[in-house]
């Protein structure tokens, strides 16, 4: 057995016993959901710093929601924009609406400042918050606070999607978000999320006070919050129709700050709350959900090293060698029995693992379209997950980068 | 400020059993799929060594009942006859101990069997040069001693000689040796005969070389070999 064996059979039973446990508390009886007969008065907190571009839209949606306007307030939190931000807010300040829209103008401070901001001017008993690249359906938010029927509840997470997804690159994301959504339903029934996203997560204001507001020096305010709420013992429920669409990095460059910055954030926040690793006071979410997100941080390590040995090296003597032989390629005759005695080099059950690691992928898939409503058709499956296996190494090698700027740099915030 | 802790949802320890015991099910599964795979590849590879053995009594058999036909009419015959076991016997017996060595064993099964598959190599080996005597066959005989510390021989000149028999065919004969398999005498009997102190050696026709060749080397050292060598494309501006 070589090392590389070792580390192949403990990645593995590790990813086994994962989705073994989570495909058990999938088969458990739904989280509760009711529609509440009152609706609560909420304020959309829209903390914005240079959106021109979006802003606009993001306050339009806001106004098509479905919801009594006497229970809606929408504040917008301009955090020192240079660009025409503030113009475009003042002049739907001007127009004549039943909405009661609110600018608050601070110095640039940070989207954490700015939530808290927000939430102090806040009258709603609940408070979404909503990044300024987001757009919310009309029904989104009434399909959201059905979930507070719990006094425990602090915070609802909605069902993220991409943004009318045009390059490759926001394609595969719309993938991704899609499967995590599915997943998230699943850890919510754990009582394990970990993240209330950026846009449009919904928190009971009382509940957030308490427990101090957003965390300003954090890079990841969205995890943070998320924490800490599993920390103070209050809940965090997912919905599975509250849809938000967001604005999803186009090209590499900004694939790579976002999710430096997920990544790094991902790391100090689970060094805060140390504490909770493996420890039972915390349920599911110490037991299970922590550990898992550590091996998340280590998992990308083993794979960028896994795709050297057993990928870019094979390639690097294959090319050298088509080198050596001036590239005249001359195929062997294979004979029927040379064909067969090959199949004995192949190791049979890492083929099975791997097998059974690709119908697992398949099954999420399929059951994560159906969770989110999106059409996929079975065969169209298995191509997809190809492409995310390769998505998966770029993340992974994304990872490596933003190690580096951790722990060698020491840059935590790069803007 | 004292603020009332909820209850949490109770852990399910069960469910962490249950999810525990599900995947050990899995894997020793995945597992015993692959060692009983492996107990049907090792007798199914000596299955094929046995046959292999058997070939080669028969080709002994052959060349004796050969010898007593007239001069060059069985020569053919036998070159078709080596040809066959060679081509079929090497990268069949080339799977099994890429095989073996995956799994990091090295066991007397392995050694023996190595062994047995060189002793077979080299009367192939011993069989072709009485062939060329007396059949004036137009083959060219490459003699590869390699070694595993060196890193050349695996990667390049490995390489190399396999594309070139698969571009002669059966025109080229390649016996790789490996020099660090001293179990067997023979290795060192036949590194004796050529000295063989350095790594990669190639013995082609008789004629020694000591260091790493490049394809165009390789070339340039076997074309002259051919009778033939006019009539060989691949030779043209080789010789």
């Amino acid at each position: 057995m070589y090392f590389s064996d070792i580390v192949f059979w403990a990645v593995y039973f590790f990813s086994l016993y994962v989705s073994v446990f989570l495909m058990l508390t999938f088969l458990e009886k739904p989280q509760d959901f009711r529609k509440l007969k009152i609706l609560p008065s909420v304020s959309v907190v829209v903390p914005a710093y240079n959106e021109e571009g979006s802003i606009g839209k993001t306050i339009e949606s806001l106004m098509k929601l479905d919801y009594p306007k006497d229970r809606l307030q929408i504040i917008v939190v301009n955090d020192g924009s240079a660009d025409n931000t503030r113009n475009i807010v003042e002049q739907f300040l001007r127009r004549q609406s039943p909405f009661r829209l609110m600018l608050l103008n601070q110095e640039n401070s940070g989207k954490a400042a700015a939530l808290n901001n927000g939430i102090s001017h806040a009258e709603g008993e609940f408070v979404a918050c909503l990044d300024a690249d987001s757009m919310v359906r009309p029904d989104t938010l009434k399909e959201m606070v059905g979930y507070f029927h719990d006094k425990k509840v602090a915070a609802v997470a909605p069902v993220m999607k991409v943004y009318e997804p045009k390059t490759i690159l926001q394609r595969l994301q719309a993938l991704e978000y899609i499967l995590y959504a599915f997943l998230k339903t699943i850890f919510s029934s754990m009582d394990s999320i970990h993240v209330t996203p950026g846009p449009f997560s919904i928190y009971r204001k009382s509940t957030i006070i308490e427990i101090g507001g957003f965390d300003e020096s954090s890079i990841v305010e969205d995890q943070e919050i998320g924490y800490r709420i599993q920390k103070n013992q209050y809940r965090i429920l997912q919905s599975t129709t509250g849809e938000v669409f967001t604005i999803a990095p186009k090209n590499l460059k900004e694939l790579y700050n976002q999710r430096c910055r997920w990544f790094k954030g991902s790391a100090i926040t689970i060094l805060k709350y140390r504490d909770m690793f493996f420890n039972r006071k915390y349920g599911d979410f110490g037991m299970f959900q922590i550990p898992t997100l550590v091996m998340g941080l280590i998992l990308p390590f083993v794979t960028v090293v896994l795709f050297f040995k057993y990928v870019v090296s094979p390639i690097i003597d294959y090319i050298s060698n088509l080198y050596l032989i001036n590239f005249r390629i001359i195929l062997p005759k294979f004979t029927l029995l040379e064909l067969q005695t090959s199949l004995i080099t192949y190791d049979f059950a890492k083929i099975f693992i791997i097998a059974a690691v690709f119908s697992v992928g398949i099954f999420w898939m399929v059951r994560g379209h159906k969770n989110a409503n999106e059409k996929l058709s079975f065969y169209s499956a298995v191509p997809l997950l190809l492409y995310f296996i390769v998505y998966y190494i770029l993340i992974s090698f994304i990872w490596v980068g933003s190690m580096f700027e951790l722990l060698v740099l020491r840059r935590i915030r790069r803007w | 400020m004292e603020t009332p802790t909820p209850e949490r949802k109770k852990l399910k320890k069960d469910k962490y059993a249950v999810a525990f015991i599900i995947s050990l099910i899995i894997f020793a599964f995945g597992f015993l799929l692959g060692t009983v795979l492996d107990d049907y590849k090792r007798s199914y590879v000596e299955d094929i060594m046995k046959q292999q053995e058997l070939e080669f009594s028969s080709l002994q058999m052959q060349y004796l009942y050969l010898e007593n036909t007239k001069g060059q009419e069985k020569c053919p015959v036998l070159y078709q006859i080596l040809e066959n076991n060679i081509r079929t016997l090497g990268p069949i017996v080339n799977n099994m101990l890429d095989y073996e060595k995956s799994k990091g064993i090295n066991s007397s099964e392995y050694t023996s069997f190595k062994r047995q598959y060189l002793l077979a190599n080299l009367k192939y080996l011993f069989l072709s040069e009485d062939i060329k005597k007396t059949c004036n066959s137009d083959s060219a005989t490459v003699i590869y001693f390699f070694s595993n510390d060196c890193d050349i021989c695996y990667k390049s000149q490995g390489a190399i000689l396999s594309n070139l028999k698969s571009l002669f065919e059966d025109k080229l004969l390649v016996f790789p040796i490996d020099s660090d398999f001293v179990q067997e005498p023979m290795t060192g009997l036949l590194k004796n005969k050529y000295n063989v102190t350095i790594y990669p050696t190639l013995i082609i026709n008789d004629q020694k070389v000591d260091h790493f060749m490049s394809r165009d080397d390789l070339l340039r050292t076997i074309c002259p070999n051919y009778l033939n060598r006019e009539n060989i494309s691949d030779c043209k501006g080789y010789y």
